[in-house]
């Protein structure tokens, strides 16, 4: 399997593509590699075919296609993929509430650049 | 033996002797009969037996001897009688005489007539008689003085005479509205057989002239029968004979105008014609008369008393009632007993049906069959009958005798009739109740048994009586009003309170029209206009079977908006509309076909009333009443109860709609700040994370040219545009969410001079930038359970707005523990807070200055307030228009405890 701890692999789950792009270019500035999907259902696709588990997935939550919870759903059912320590990171205004079922963590949009580098760093040590 | 041999001993015997021959002769008489009779031996013997008898009795003699002479029959041989005798000097003296024949050998018969002097003892009895007259006289008199009604006092006198005088049996005769003698009274001795007695003047009354009592009445006099079986006008001869009665007489009563009354004494025996007697008995005809007279006076003025006395009683009585029905019934209890022996009212009730209101009887073994009475037997509400007869013609009815045939016509049924014979009728009035002039009730008095029939007398007692209990029930009805109308006040006052519980103007008028019915409408419905149209929002009626019925009709037949009446009507003209009645014609106009006149037939509609749903001048509905098969019907004095609560109604309908609209425009606001916020953030997502991301690679890049310190600045620009931009976004997130009831707190252990300093860093650029000297008092040891978030925001915007309204002047930050609170304040030196504004500052969207002058969205106090009420603390400004402003945020060290339920 290709779970591997310290590996420095991050998923990005986001539809929108500023923000993508934004997080991909922060984190692979801080010596990351990156991992995008638009959706949900990209993000289960991407993460099927690399060949390396991430040490951490970056989810949004409202996205076309397939949702967050859709996705987080589907990852908790398949044992390969369930280890992986997932952090919402959403414009929703009541997100404290819409984060507890993943676990409760979470970054609110606006995001500052430091609190998404520590919560990257705390997984992938 | 010869008749000399009896000589001597005639000659010595007391009693007077006279013998005499056979052809009738005297031949002796003895010493005794000498003095008896006046003559000397001498003179009397061979004179005729005759001369010794007045001349009337001669031919009687005659005949009795010459039939004795010739067939040797005698009626009076060796019997004593008694008969008048002649004297010599021509005085008639009464006598006993006795006859007995005297045969001696060989010769003719000779008659021994003994003679007893009577004359002592006819005085005495004379006296006798004259006494017993006397005490007959005295007894009757005493028997009219004790008497207070007249038929007791005819019982009396017949007692007083017939004991008095030994003639044991009499009758009393009075002429009856027949135009004939009918016997009223009459009295007998316990001495005679009753049974034999009993056919005797069963049965039977006289024309004038005819039999004993027709005769008295004819002649005025008193009349005398010897013997009635040989009597020619006596119908009775065939009773008096099984009765064994012979001898009768009869006197006049004369009570002056008001009529002949005869009275009749019967005897056993045969009676001589008593001169004495009948001149006595005419005189007491007379006295008896006076007598009944002044006892009807009496009466008269008794009843006139108790009359006078009752009403007086009834309109104390009815003076202090209230109530309609408590009315009536002392009404009924007044008049039983005094004026009848029993009583019913029958009124109008409320719904415009006859009831029994009371049946009252004096004997209380009849209560029974009373109650019986007014439960089982309604009067009739077909409107027929005695009752109603005189409730339409307001006349009353005076029934002087009622026989049980006319109990019988009266009777719906068996049970009714037992009924009615149990409680008795012999005699009736009905007089009709009216209040104003509008009949509203029917009182019936009736008598029963041995009461007096009613009369003139009692009729306008009855009326009178009415009359009183009329203006009793006026009275009453004027308090009934008096109640109606605060029972008006009480509904409009359920009403409202039913209107202003709900927002909802559908569920508002389904209450509105139930609490109408029953009490105010049989039917309640209201309609509203929607567009051009008119839709039927509410309709009550008891019986839901009935509504879905209405239903059905509309259903088929729509209302149309431009109805020339109803709903359609008012709504247009604003103006109520009343129908006291609905004619047959009314429905056949506002129907459309023959099937949708019978529908509303079927309805049985009575009165309706439509008024407008107004207000501010415009009307928006209609609320419709209708009395249907409770028979009643409005009046316009029900208009403007119900005008007013068309207008209370309307006015909640509107209130609901503002309502609704304000909570439909807080709901989109809300939505769309929401999705606002969402949409913001995510670009302002993007351009942080590149502005940041920029920011780090220049300070990480080693090459260090001038051209890097110019894009860092600009870059620091861009990134303070875009806190101040990141602020209002959360502040319209904050908003919506606070508003939805969404806020949340995250309550944490917080150092409060942590929070403090990380404000007052992050405001460092821009209060020098504004030119703003800060000056901090900050009790460096406050710790609490706070959102620190929360409270970041609240000091946040307090500086925000010192920067904003005090550029350039300083600002005192402080920080302290009172008690069991954190007080934290900043202190400007701007424009600062009018006392009008200082509560409202802190509302949502609200601004204490124009926005041409400043901007912002109105929503930093809010906020503060806000978050500082959910941790429990509270907000206020101390301020005077252009002297500063003070800000101070008081939050208690344990919320949680502050805010959870005592």
């Amino acid at each position: 399997m290709c779970s591997r701890p310290g590996a420095r692999l991050v998923l990005i789950v986001d539809d929108d593509l500023a923000i993508r792009e934004a997080l991909g270019d922060v984190l692979r500035d801080e010596g990351y590699e990156v991992l995008i999907a638009a959706d949900g259902q990209d993000a289960l696709d991407k993460l099927r075919q690399s060949g390396e588990a991430p040490c951490i997935i970056l989810l949004d939550l409202m996205m076309p296609i397939m949702t967050g919870s859709q996705f987080y759903a589907e990852q908790q059912r398949d044992p390969s993929l369930r280890d992986i320590p997932v952090v919402v990171i959403s414009a929703d205004g009541n997100l404290r509430q819409k984060a507890q079922p993943f676990g409760g963590r979470y970054l609110a949009k606006p995001v500052k650049v430091d609190a998404v580098l520590n919560v990257v760093e705390q997984n992938c040590a | 033996m010869f008749f000399r041999d009896y000589v001597p001993v005639l000659e010595v015997m007391a009693d007077a002797i006279v013998a005499s021959d056979p052809t009738d002769q005297v031949l002796y008489v003895n010493a005794a009969a000498e003095r008896l009779l006046g003559w000397s031996r001498d003179e009397l013997v061979g004179r005729p037996l005759t001369s010794l008898m007045p001349e009337r009795m001669r031919p009687l003699h005659e005949a009795g001897f010459h039939r004795y002479i010739s067939t040797g029959k005698t009626k009076i041989m060796g019997r004593p009688v008694r008969v008048p005798a002649l004297r010599k000097d021509g005085a008639e003296i009464d006598i006993e005489l006795t006859l007995s024949p005297l045969r001696l050998e060989g010769k003719s018969e000779i008659i021994l007539a003994s003679l007893r002097d009577l004359r002592d003892r006819v005085e005495l009895e004379r006296q006798l008689v004259a006494q017993q007259r006397l005490a007959a006289q005295h007894a009757v008199m005493a028997v009219f003085a004790e008497s207070t009604d007249t038929l007791t006092a005819i019982r009396g006198m017949l007692r007083a005479i017939g004991e008095n005088l030994n003639w044991p049996l009499g009758n009393f005769w009075q002429l009856a509205p027949s135009g004939r003698l009918e016997r009223t009274a009459s009295w007998q001795s316990s001495a005679l057989d009753a049974a034999a007695t009993a056919e005797f003047s069963a049965d039977i009354s006289f024309a004038k002239g005819e039999g004993l009592p027709g005769r008295v009445w004819a002649s005025g006099e008193a009349a005398w029968i010897v013997d009635l079986a040989e009597d020619s006008n006596f119908p009775r001869q065939h009773t008096a004979t099984a009765a064994k009665l012979h001898g009768a007489f009869a006197f006049p009563v004369v009570a002056g105008d008001s009529g002949v009354a005869v009275a009749e004494f019967f005897c056993p025996t045969s009676q001589a014609v008593d001169e004495e007697l009948r001149a006595t008995a005419q005189t007491l005809g007379r006295q008896i008369g006076q007598f009944m007279q002044r006892i009807a006076a009496h009466q008269e003025l008794e009843r006139a008393e108790v009359r006078a006395r009752f009403l007086a009683d009834a309109s104390s009585a009815l003076a202090t009632s209230v109530d309609y029905e408590t009315t009536l019934r002392q009404v009924a209890e007044l008049a039983v007993p005094k004026v009848a022996d029993w009583c019913t009212v029958v009124a109008l009730d409320a719904q415009g049906y006859f009831r029994r209101i009371v049946v009252v009887h004096r004997d209380s073994e009849k209560r029974g069959a009373a109650v019986e009475y007014q439960e089982a037997f309604p009067p009739s509400q077909h409107r027929a009958g005695q009752h109603f007869e005189v409730f339409k013609s307001a006349k009353a009815v005076l029934q002087r005798q009622v026989s049980d045939e006319d109990l019988k016509a009266a009777a719906q049924d068996e049970k009714h009739l037992r009924l009615l014979r149990d409680l008795g009728c012999t005699s009736c009035i009905m007089v009709p109740l009216a209040a104003r002039g509008e009949s509203v009730g029917v009182i019936s008095l009736m008598r029963c048994g041995a009461s007096r029939p009613f009369d003139e007398a009692d009729l306008t007692l009855a009326e009178q009586l009415s009359h009183r209990a009329a203006l009793a029930i006026d009275n009453s009805r004027l308090f009934a009003s008096l109640g109606k109308r605060e029972q008006s006040t009480r509904f409009l006052s359920e009403a409202s309170a039913v209107l202003n519980s709900s927002l909802d103007y559908e569920e508002t008028f389904q209450k509105l029209t139930r609490l109408a019915v029953p009490r105010f409408a049989d039917w309640c419905s209201v309609e509203i206009v929607e567009g051009d149209a008119l839709r039927q929002v509410s309709v009550a009626h008891v019986d839901p079977a009935k509504i879905q019925f209405a239903l059905e009709i509309q259903k088929r037949y729509p209302v149309s908006m431009s109805s020339p009446t109803g709903a359609p009507h008012v709504i247009r003209t604003g103006e109520a509309e009343l129908y006291e009645d609905i004619p047959d014609e009314l429905l056949v106009q506002a129907t459309r076909d023959a099937e949708h006149l019978r529908l509303a037939r079927e309805l049985g509609l009575r009165s309706a009333l439509t008024v407008p749903l107004s207000t501010r001048g415009r009307t928006i509905g209609a609320l419709t009443l209708v009395w249907a098969e409770s028979g009643r019907h409005y009046a316009p004095e029900d208009l403007p109860l119900m005008k007013e609560l068309g207008r209370r109604a309307a006015l909640a309908v509107e209130n609901a709609r503002l309502y609704s609209e304000a909570q439909r425009a807080i709901q989109l606001r809300d939505e769309f700040l929401s999705i606002a916020s969402h949409e913001l953030r995510t670009p302002l997502t993007g351009v942080q994370l590149q502005v940041e991301g920029i920011q780090r690679l220049i300070k990480k890049s080693s090459r260090t040219p001038a051209e890097w310190d110019v894009i860092a600045g600009r870059i620091d620009s861009v990134g303070r545009s875009f806190d101040r931009l990141s602020r209002l976004v959360e502040d319209l997130l904050d908003v919506s969410s606070a508003s939805a009831g969404r806020l949340q707190l995250k309550l944490e252990e917080v150092h409060l001079s942590e929070v403090v300093h990380d404000v007052l860093s992050h405001f460092e650029d821009q209060l020098s930038r504004a030119g703003c000297a800060l000056s901090l008092r900050l009790d460096s040891s406050i710790t609490g359970k706070w959102d620190r978030l929360r409270l970041h925001q609240i000091l946040s915007n307090f500086l925000a707005n010192a920067l904003k309204y005090a550029p350039g002047k300083p600002i005192e930050v402080t920080a302290r523990r009172d008690g069991a609170k954190a007080v934290m304040s900043v202190r400007d030196h701007g424009i600062g807070v009018g006392a009008e504004d200082r509560e409202r500052i802190f509302d949502r969207f609200a601004r204490a200055v124009p926005p041409e002058h400043y901007g912002g969205l109105g929503l930093g106090l809010w906020i503060v307030r806000v978050f500082a009420e959910a941790m429990g603390g509270t907000v206020r400004v101390e301020s005077e228009r252009g002297d500063g402003a003070t800000f101070t945020v008081e939050l208690p060290l344990e919320p949680q405890a502050a805010l959870s339920p005592r």
